[in-house]
């Protein structure tokens, strides 16, 4: 070649073969064919595979392309398969050019997609795609795509072509329609993935060739008409459907496996978060392909694997190297909020939304409802996954279920109740409940606590949708249960162990229901109304009587809730039957106090501290904020909590008629619930933890959130367009951010109860027999392992037999006489009175007192409600008192002094017996007592306990009660009252029983009390019966 | 109408968002967080009411100074009997002996030591003080014995020059063994020796560490002990053997905790006092301090300040800046200024030919009190005392003062109603007014004040100076 010579460029072309796949094509096949034919590259060769179309190609292809290959194949694979064609086909091209068969080129696209690859050293360039009818506007230049493959494209779809995109660029994807690929890059990397039929095999060819270290090129002066028949031939919800699977391939395929680690998670909850907005939005199509994609690739991973292999071979550059380019962050997440909430049109948009949201709930309205139920299904099971089949740690006030039905049935038959120090009180209905409960399961108490523990989660749904019930709308139905699920107030429960707390969230719905029955006003069931009086009260009576079996205070709270409900009533207007609640609700505790007689009695006249119910947890002071958001541990998400009273409120502002009267029913018991849990923090009118007293609330906001559902079906069409729209989907969104932090939390699988607990941190201590001792614990209520009894303000203390003790010490009994006396012996040494409280104690059987920070061991994370530095100090001060390094979030003293329930004095003197029997104080008395021994150590039942004794004074540790009897080789001993509160006898040596002679009168009384239970059951069946 | 329809509407709805925004505001968070009492640095006496009252006297016997005889004074302060016993624990073994004891109202017994024991003091009720006395070659010294325990004790003063014994007696008296680390600041700085970092004190034993031993030829040796699990209690016993000019015999029971003032009254300053002010800054702040005196006679010299770095003590003479001229009793006040407590510890080193020679280093009094009382005092042949009431307040005061003795409580006739003007103080030679050994003294004020009780032997050596134990304010 000479300087003179012009260079001829057919000369330097290489060969280059575009393949066009078709499939049943229309009549835009020839103008495709025809603009590849017009080509100006002088090495072009043109294949044509047709994809089994039913009616063969080749007549229509050698008529405009006479040259053209064609091949026919008998099924279709899809478009990267039958491309793939190619590389068993041809030899000698140097470039491959993909055409789909509804695209037109223009003339000089060869050349120039040839010549770009050249100059860039590109492995794939792509043109410029515009619109098949108006070639003047854009439709892609090159796509981009995040980390999750979900393409972005470079310029505005539609956009005006002013050339303002026309410079070569590097880009992820270039589309589909139109690719040029180096022939030998594209044998390497195997062709396309025959996993991919069509949608998304560009981006997993651009994507591997990246990886493979090819760069990907979009050549604007390239240009290419695309008419976009493929999702025309294949529909838009299939289009899809096959994209979201084939982009999860893709980048299930080109991660390694660590970023893989990274980035998957990502993927799952953004997949989440739109499968809610999905579900919420109640497109379905799309929820399925949100799911269908996961599962689709799922079926496929041992394809996935295989070709993560080929591409490991062939890997030139690293994860890092590919995110370069991509874009950050998640392009979809961007498209949402760019497409749906443009600024610019957001009234517009807003009324397009108001009104698609109309629509699905007028149009689907059974739909959410289903939705709502999966979702609180889902919850409670992805919840709670790691609770459900296994032991409950016995935190706070999840009591060990250690006693079998009969030990059960007997303690309820017995005279002697024995938590705390025991007492001659009734015993609590409890007992006979859980045995029966016990029974049922064919004695399977741990099956029975998991019912009554978590059960009460899927009660209080179920009591939600019945609430709901005369609201007959679905989506108001749905929308209840949705917000009653997502109430942060029962995973809270779950997480501190608050058992009473759960009870009261089971049964709230209830309760309201009953209440709202007499109420009347809700269109749904005014047929049912017409029943008595009485058996109203009867029926709301014996359900109120089994909530208070273990949450004594139900009784006076459902009064407090009719109040509110009342109140609320009030405030809309004149109801009808004003005082209807308030009287249901003193009918039914009236049934519920003579159902739990003599129980009941005890109860009032104990301690009002027990009324919280089975160890209910403390009271702690929550700024009402939380309270307003029922957010009271740790599940939940601050500012999301907002949406559960936000939503609530949308019936305030668009209700009408009785939904707005019942809307102001509802938020009357809410602001009730939130008034008397405030109050409750502050140690006011001896109210329970708040989690019990917002329980009701919950329910009502719940109800609340319905009712507004119910007003936008109703009330909403009413109204022009204004700010009450606003409001109706302010509140729809409300709803589905309110779902968002317990969907979170649920990812936990237990609520973050962990599985330790403070029974096996003291399991080395319980190895250690100590013989009828007790343990004395101290702390916030909430971190009590049982019930316990008011110390100050902030502070309990507890009792339990032995070192950890299990359901039977779940219920506190009397705070008075010998509680007293304890509690005075601690709060003497906690003054600095004495520093041998070890000594004072001793004849309480206390052999070790722990002092407790948290719930769980420290390693649960549980909340720290360290005990008081005095309390701490006091402990540490005692010089008969052995500090043990058990577990950081105990502090456990062994008492150095002899201490058992009962204990042998010998040899005292006359002086000695003397203030034994009448001291001055009690306190001093047991300090001037002499150390004695610990005899009776063979116990045969709780309260009973056999062993030889030698001669002297024996003193049992329990209230002074004259049923308390002591033989001495057969011949009884006499009792008497000693150091004030305790049982003794002047014993001679020999074989000693200790028994306690329950009364019959007790076995008249339990007689009775089961025969108005049956009488209630009966009679409550029967009306339910006859309404049906 | 339409407006009243609103009405209807709007109303209730205002009525709700009222109610919540009452909740929100009135439910605030409860910023109020529990306040800790700051442990009492001195001992004090458990009031009368109280169930139980216990006192813990570690031996002064150990170490290098197993010469020295060991008593402990029981001072009963109430108007009923009090009975008990003294739990002898045996150093080395934690061997306990048990001996009862009975106390009249107002009387005070004295219990001889077994070798190498520290006593625990247990008595039914409140309203008892005990203190111990060590004797030796070198003097008489009379301590407080410690009415509570601590897992830190502090000393600001000490020294282990070639002249001189300094131990440490550390009392375990709980069941449970404590561990403890002991810093030492001298005029060189910091130092924690290997061997008493992690120290064990076995349960119902006493540790002796001859601080002669372990921080060797310092000046000043203040020490910080500091438990890591455990409780104790701590007292020096420092000798001079008279071979570098001072001589003298020192127990001195351990401060619990640092405060902010101290105060030290003073019975007598002679022309061959050596005296000065130790203080020692604990924290890790540093401390600004203000030195105060105020002489019985004559002009207050200008206060002294100074500073005293983190962990550090500083030396402080009496004669600095002018200081107060010889020869006059004076009270001195030591008081951080920005709040970063120390301990102060007043070095009083009278030396020969005076007649009254000893040396001995005492703590101050924290805070005034009404009630005050000693259990050990001797006016006895041979024995001289003196005692210093100071009146920190800007109200004349009223002290009477009672004597006890094994016999009884007898008030002193020419010591009742005895006014203490503001920011003045008194001192009386009680040899002068009553003659007895032991020599309890109880001081009923109408206004706080602040005692101190100085002891001496007549022609030998033998210095001691005590503050006063504060007692609860009957009712």
């Amino acid at each position: 070649v000479t300087a003179t010579d012009e260079l001829d460029p057919t000369a330097l072309a290489l060969p280059v073969v575009a393949v066009v796949v078709t499939r049943d094509p229309g009549d835009w096949l020839e103008e495709c064919l025809a603009s590849i034919g017009a080509q100006d590259y002088p090495d072009l060769s043109v294949l044509v595979i047709d994809a089994a179309s039913e009616e063969p190609v080749l007549p229509r292809v050698a008529e405009v392309l006479p040259a053209a290959f064609v091949r026919r194949l008998d099924v279709n694979p899809g478009f990267g398969p039958a491309t793939n064609e190619v590389l068993g086909m041809v030899e000698g091209a140097a470039f491959y050019v993909f055409c789909h068969d509804d695209v037109v080129l223009d003339p000089t696209v060869i050349w120039a997609l040839v010549e770009e690859a050249f100059r860039s050293n590109a492995g794939v360039v792509g043109p410029k795609l515009v619109m098949w009818d108006d070639p003047s506007r854009l439709l892609d230049v090159g796509m981009a795509a995040d980390k999750g493959g979900v393409l972005m494209p470079m310029v505005e779809r539609g956009e005006l072509d002013q050339e303002q995109h026309d410079s070569v660029r590097d880009v992820f994807v270039v589309p589909g329609a139109v690719t040029m690929v180096r022939s030998d890059l594209f044998a390497t990397l195997g062709g396309f993935d025959t996993g991919i039929e069509i949608f998304g095999e560009d981006l997993d060819l651009c994507w591997r060739a990246q990886v493979a270290g090819a760069r990907v090129l979009v050549v604007p002066a390239a240009r290419a008409r695309h008419r976009e028949g493929l999702v025309d031939r294949v529909g838009p919800d299939q289009a899809a459907l096959l994209r979201n699977r084939h982009r999860l391939r893709t980048v299930l395929t080109c991660y390694r496996t660590y970023h893989l680690l990274w980035i998957i998670p990502q993927l799952l909850f953004l997949s989440f978060a739109e499968l809610l907005y999905t579900v919420m939005t109640g497109s379905r199509p799309h929820a399925h392909r949100v799911v269908n994609a996961w599962w689709w690739n799922w079926q496929h991973r041992g394809e996935i694997r295989a070709r993560r292999r080929v591409l490991k071979a062939i890997r030139r550059f690293p994860d890092r190297e590919v995110r370069k380019l991509q874009v950050g962050g998640s392009a979809r997440i961007t498209r949402f909020v760019r497409g749906e909430l443009a600024a610019s049109k957001l009234g517009e948009e807003l009324e397009d939304l108001s009104g698609e949201l109309e629509d699905m709930v007028r149009r689907r309205p059974r739909k959410l409802a289903a939705v709502a139920w999966g979702l609180a299904a889902l919850l409670f099971v992805v919840g709670t996954r790691s609770l459900l089949f296994h032991r409950i740690p016995s935190v706070a006030g999840f009591a060990p279920f250690d006693q079998s039905p009969v030990d059960l049935l007997r303690q309820y038959l017995s005279g002697w109740q024995p938590a705390g120090l025991g007492s001659a009180a009734a015993q609590p209905t409890a007992f006979a409940l859980l045995a029966l409960g016990g029974s049922v399961l064919l004695g399977h108490m741990g099956m029975l606590q998991q019912v009554l523990v978590l059960g009460a989660i899927p009660a209080g749904a179920v009591g939600m949708w019945r609430l709901t019930r005369p609201l007959d709308s679905p989506n108001a139905r749905g929308v209840g249960l949705l917000l009653y699920t997502v109430v942060p107030l029962p995973w809270n429960c779950v997480a501190h162990g608050n058992w009473a707390g759960l009870i009261l969230y089971g049964a709230a719905p209830w309760l309201l229901t009953a209440l709202a029955e007499v109420a009347g006003e809700l269109p749904g069931d005014e047929a049912p109304r017409e029943r008595p009086f009485w058996a109203a009260a009867l029926a709301l009576g014996l359900l109120l009587a089994c909530v208070a079996a273990f949450v004594p205070l139900a009784v006076p709270l459902l009064l407090a809730v009719a109040v509110g409900l009342t109140a609320g009533g009030l405030i809309g207007g004149r109801p009808n039957r004003l005082l209807g609640p308030i009287s249901l609700a003193a009918g039914a505790s009236v049934v519920a106090v003579v159902l739990h007689l003599p129980w009941a009695v005890a109860l009032a006249l104990g301690d009002r501290w027990s009324w919280a119910g089975v160890a209910a947890g403390g009271v702690r002071a929550f700024p009402a904020s939380d309270l307003l958001r029922f957010e009271t541990g740790p599940v939940g998400i601050s500012w999301l909590g907002w949406s559960i009273p936000l939503a609530a409120s949308v019936v305030l502002v668009l209700g009408r008629s009785w939904r707005l009267r019942w809307g102001l029913r509802c938020w009357g018991v809410a602001l009730m619930s939130w008034t008397l849990a405030l109050l409750g923090g502050h140690h006011a009118l001896g109210l329970p933890p708040a989690e019990v007293l917002l329980a009701p609330g919950a329910a009502a906001l719940a109800l609340a959130g319905a009712l507004g559902v119910s007003a936008f079906e109703l009330d909403l069409r009413g109204f022009r367009f204004g700010w009450r729209q606003v409001a109706s989907i302010v509140g729809g969104v409300a709803v589905v951010l309110a779902i968002l932090p317990i969907a979170l939390d649920a990812l936990d699988g237990a609520w973050h109860l962990r599985a330790a607990d403070h029974a096996g941190s003291l399991g080395p201590l319980a190895a250690q027999p100590v013989g009828g001792a007790r343990t004395l614990w101290i702390g916030a209520p909430e971190t009590l392992p049982i019930a316990g009894f008011h110390l100050d303000d902030d502070l309990d203390f507890a009792l339990t037999t032995d070192t950890f003790g299990g359901v039977l010490d779940r219920w506190a009994t009397s705070g008075k006489g010998a509680i007293d006396v304890l509690r005075q012996s601690i709060l003497a040494a906690e003054s600095g009175s004495t520093d041998q409280l070890g000594t004072l104690v001793a004849p309480f059987g206390v052999k070790y007192i722990v002092l407790v920070d948290r719930a769980a061991p420290e390693r649960t994370d549980e909340t720290l409600i360290p005990v008081p530095a005095d309390i701490d100090d006091m402990a540490e001060h005692q010089l008969d008192l052995r500090k043990l390094e058990v577990e950081p979030a105990l502090g456990v003293f062994q008492n150095v002094a002899p201490a058992s329930v009962r204990t042998l004095h010998a040899g005292l003197s006359p002086a000695a017996v003397a203030q034994l029997d009448s001291p001055k104080d009690p306190l001093a008395a047991a300090l001037a007592l002499p150390a004695g021994s610990p005899v009776l150590t063979a116990q045969a039942g709780r309260p009973e306990a056999s062993g030889r004794v030698g001669a002297g004074e024996l003193v049992v540790g329990s209230p002074a009660d004259d049923r308390w009897r002591v033989t001495v080789d057969g011949k009884a001993q006499s009792r008497r009252e000693v150091l004030g509160w305790a049982n003794g006898w002047a014993v001679p040596a020999g074989a000693a029983s200790l028994t306690y002679e329950t009364s019959p009168v007790r076995l008249l009384v339990v007689l009775l009390q089961v025969l108005a239970w049956v009488a209630a059951v009966v009679l409550v069946v029967r009306g339910w019966r006859r309404r049906r | 109408l339409a407006a009243a329809a609103m009405n209807r509407t709007v109303l209730p709805v205002v009525v709700v968002a009222a109610a919540c925004a009452v909740l929100l505001l009135v439910g605030g968070a409860d910023g109020s967080s529990p306040t800790t009492v700051p442990p009492d640095p001195v001992p004090h006496a458990d009031p009368a009411g109280a169930l139980t009252s216990s006192w813990f006297c570690p031996s002064p016997q150990g170490g290098p100074a197993t010469d020295v005889a060991a008593t402990i004074d029981i001072a009963n302060t109430t108007s009923a009997p009090r009975t008990g016993t003294v739990r002898w624990l045996a150093a080395a073994t934690g061997t306990a002996t048990v001996a009862p004891f009975s106390v009249g109202p107002g009387a005070v017994l004295t219990v001889a030591a077994p070798p190498a024991s520290s006593a625990l003091v247990q008595s039914t009720g409140g309203g008892v003080v005990v203190e111990q006395s060590a004797a030796g070659t070198t003097g008489r010294a009379v301590a407080h014995c410690a009415s509570d325990t601590s897992p830190t004790w502090y000393t600001a003063n000490g020294s282990t020059l070639v002249d001189a014994t300094e131990v440490l007696s550390l009392f375990n008296p709980f069941p449970s063994d404590a561990v403890v680390d002991i810093e030492f600041s001298t005029e060189e700085g910091r130092e924690a020796p290997g061997a008493v970092q992690g120290l064990v004190i076995p349960a119902g034993r006493t540790t002796f560490v001859d601080a002669t031993a372990t921080v060797r030829r310092q000046q000043v040796t203040a020490a910080a002990v500091r438990a890591r699990t455990g409780q104790l209690v701590v007292t020096r016993l420092q000798r001079f053997d008279g071979s570098a000019g001072r001589a003298g015999l020192s127990l001195t029971l351990a401060a619990r905790a640092a405060a902010v003032q101290w105060t030290f009254p003073n019975a007598a300053s002679t022309a061959a006092d050596v005296t000065g002010w130790q203080v020692f800054n604990p924290d890790t702040r540093e401390a600004e301090v203000t030195i105060a005196s105020f002489p019985t006679s004559g002009d207050a010299p200008e206060p002294i300040d100074i500073t005293v770095p983190p962990r550090s003590q500083v030396t402080v003479p009496a004669a600095r800046d002018g200081g107060v001229p010889t020869g006059v009793p004076f009270t001195s006040t030591v008081t951080s200024s920005n709040e970063v407590p120390v301990v102060a510890e007043r070095l009083v080193d009278v030396r020969a030919p005076d007649t009254h020679p000893g040396w001995t280093s005492v703590l101050g009094s924290p805070a005034p009190a009404r009630r005050l009382a000693f259990a050990a005092g001797d006016t006895s042949a041979g024995a001289e005392q003196w005692l210093a009431i100071f009146n920190p307040g800007q109200t004349p005061a009223k002290v009477d003062i009672s004597s006890m003795t094994a016999a009884g409580r007898a008030p002193i006739a020419a010591l009742q109603g005895v006014v203490v003007p503001p920011s003045s103080q008194v001192v009386f030679r009680m040899n002068d007014y009553v003659q007895a050994a032991p020599l309890g003294l109880e001081i009923d004020a109408t206004e706080p004040v602040v005692v101190d009780r100085t002891m001496t032997t007549i022609g030998a050596t033998g210095l001691s100076i005590t503050a006063g134990v504060p007692l609860a304010d009957p009712g």
